[in-house]
């Protein structure tokens, strides 16, 4: 399931996906703009840096952007540097998996193996989807909202 | 005029052969291909040509079939064909010897030349391909003799760059009698993978007795095969997308985490083998860069494994000093006498040392710089602007349905491009279970352009 961490992170990179080519945002702005803890988006930033999704610069006129084009990062890579492997439930991955307290054999679960087909699914939709979809989603959104007033 | 479909492949090594085979298998009684090779006979190309039977696959037999749905269509052609006796311990996991599978390779083609009474589906044509023009209804594929194919669609499955072959400079594909090795001569093999293992068995088992030194900067050795089976892993475990490092550091925590529940390191790296392609073609092109400067060495010798009874001759070869294995860097080498004086740095030195050598075998690698191809058709598609070299400059840019693309950066509907030539847009694109998987869709691509009447196959 998405995380806190998975959802803030998600947003600071579209908020990042809006920026102009050589735009750069502070942490204080993206995190006022999508009411994310600050401290918390300094970690979720340091970690997206860390797996090349965000580039950052230092200093007054410092701050991050998407460090490649954001039709060229998909949803679920970002979401599997944050959350780790994709999987409903924790048992539900292949690697790094946690067995539950109660289970006798994961090898034989059916809720776990059931979950194992739900996550390949999860995981076609959010591949298939690019940060700049997910930008044009809200903004598509935005401009119903407008023509219905 | 040609009303026929009409493919034209330009190379009969194991990826061209194994394209015919894709397309021959269709029920298209019209459908007509040609092969053009430039050596005496198609089908093995350099890899399995090998005349020594010490010189195995290492690709287990079970998973060397021609076809991606017949995996097993190889063991099950050595059993048929009686190839088995003799080798008492055979059975569909063992690593049958390469040249076994260059006479599969053939068997698989013969039934579709010319022959008495039958027209024949493909024909072959022994000579050097120089060019190809594009026609506004085709191709025209030129030879080096002035005569010309016409055709509506042309692959170029040209395959591994000819090694260099001057001075003192041995290929590790020619065997060291061939070549001329002298038994008491100092050899130097530059790389230390699984080329390098071959040549070290072909000179021992041509009764080599001088020195024989194997250096490459790391000094790693190919890791040896275990039976383990591959873990499964879904797209779903894995971080696409991510920097080099990042991955990597990924990847040995996968393996940590797999060991520590008793699995083997080789299951993870066989478990992504289903994933590699699409990891490759997820990197940005500076992780694609930092692969290859940084991670690649490691991700080869785990990845390209030696059989088993390889690795013990190889280890013995090592133990006694028959073998010495420098971890270092040729810093230059000049002619002196028949032979050569090699100067070298050991890994973390700063002193240089000296070498006289007789022989220098190159087996750093099938990785080779396209804008140094000696091969005059790529030489003239690059020049002409119909084929370019991707970024990385490791091969012909093509995009993932292989399509060569131009100069000018438009893919080719034409033109295409099967094998290791492939290797920017996918990486592993070198072993038989990548290339047939790659011939599969290429033919089914050409298959339906065909079918849809599509303009590439109108009439020439
Ligand atoms: C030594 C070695 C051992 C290997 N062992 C294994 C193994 O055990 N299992 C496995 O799965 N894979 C193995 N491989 C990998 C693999 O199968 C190869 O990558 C394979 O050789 C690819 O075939 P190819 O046809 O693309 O290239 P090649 O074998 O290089 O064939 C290309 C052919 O095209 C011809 N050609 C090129 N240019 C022209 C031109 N202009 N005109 C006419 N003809 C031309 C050449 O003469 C050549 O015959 C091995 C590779 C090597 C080098």
């Amino acid at each position: 399931m998405l995380t806190k961490k998975g959802k803030y992170g998600l947003k600071a990179l579209v908020h990042l996906a809006g920026l102009g080519r050589e735009e750069l945002a502070q942490v204080s702005d993206i995190a006022e703009a999508e009411s994310i803890p600050k401290k918390f988006l300094d970690a979720i930033l340091a970690e997206l840096r860390n797996a090349g999704f965000v580039q950052s610069r230092k200093g007054k006129q410092g701050g991050y952007r998407l460090a490649r084009p954001a039709h060229d990062i998909s949803v679920g890579q970002v979401i599997r540097v944050l959350d780790g492997p994709l999987a409903p439930i924790p048992c539900a991955s292949r690697t790094r998996y946690e067995p539950c307290d109660d289970c006798a054999s994961e090898e034989h679960c059916s809720v776990r193996l059931m979950m194992l087909d739900v996550r390949n699914a999860i995981a076609a939709v959010l591949d298939e989807r690019s940060l700049a979809d997910m930008r044009a989603l809200g903004t598509v959104r935005e401009l119903e909202f407008i023509y219905h007033i | 005029m040609l009303s026929t479909p009409r493919v034209i492949i330009i190379g009969g090594g194991a990826s061209g052969t194994l394209l015919a085979c894709h397309l021959l298998r269709e029920p298209l009684p019209d459908l007509r291909i040609t092969l053009i090779e430039q050596r005496d006979e198609p089908g093995p190309g350099v890899a399995f040509s090998a005349p020594s039977s010490n010189h195995l696959l290492n690709v287990a037999a079970a998973n060397m079939g021609a076809f991606a749905d017949e995996p097993q269509h190889f063991w099950h052609w050595l059993v048929r064909t009686g190839r088995l006796a003799g080798t008492e311990d055979a059975e569909p996991f063992f690593f049958a010897p390469r040249s076994a599978y260059g006479s599969y390779l053939r068997s698989l083609i013969e039934p579709h030349l010319p022959g008495t009474g039958r027209p024949g589906r493909l024909s072959i044509v022994q000579g050097t391909c120089i060019d190809i023009a594009e026609r506004p209804l085709g191709v025209e594929v030129r030879l080096d003799d002035g005569t010309s194919v016409p055709g509506h669609v042309a692959v170029l499955a040209t395959g591994h760059e000819e090694p260099r072959q001057d001075g003192c400079h041995v290929s590790p594909w020619v065997s060291p009698s061939v070549s001329g090795i002298d038994p008491e001569a100092t050899v130097l093999i530059l790389g230390t993978g699984l080329t390098m293992v071959d040549y070290v068995l072909s000179l021992l088992d041509a009764g080599h007795r001088g020195p024989i030194v194997a250096m490459s900067r790391r000094g790693l050795l190919p890791q040896v095969h275990r039976r383990v089976a591959p873990m499964t892993i879904d797209a779903a475990d894995i971080p696409f997308g991510t920097d080099i490092s990042y991955f990597m550091h990924w990847l040995r925590e996968t393996i940590a985490w797999a060991e520590g529940r008793g699995e083997d390191w080789r299951s993870v790296i066989d478990g992504l083998r289903p994933h590699t392609q699409r990891i490759w073609q997820s990197f940005s092109e500076g992780s694609k860069r930092r692969f290859m400067a940084h991670a690649r060495a490691w991700w080869d010798v785990h990845r390209h494994r030696t059989p088993p009874e390889v690795d013990t001759r190889l280890r013995a070869a090592l133990a006694t000093g028959r073998v010495q294995l420098f971890a270092g860097k040729m810093v230059a080498s000049e002619e002196r006498g028949s032979g050569a004086r090699v100067r070298f740095r050991r890994r973390g030195e700063r002193r240089e040392e000296t070498l006289d050598v007789d022989a220098i075998v190159s087996c750093t690698g099938i990785v080779t710089n396209p804008r140094e191809t000696k091969n005059p058709l790529l030489r003239s598609l690059f020049a002409s602007g119909h084929a370019r070299i991707d970024p990385l400059a490791i091969g012909l840019d093509v995009a993932t349905d292989g399509a060569l693309i131009a100069d000018d950066g438009r893919a080719s509907t034409r033109l295409f491009a099967i094998g290791p030539v492939t290797r920017a847009a996918f990486w592993e694109i070198v072993a038989v279970p990548d290339i047939r998987t790659q011939c599969s869709r290429l033919a089914r691509r050409i298959l339906h352009d065909t079918a849809t009447h599509n303009a590439a196959t109108r009439p020439l």
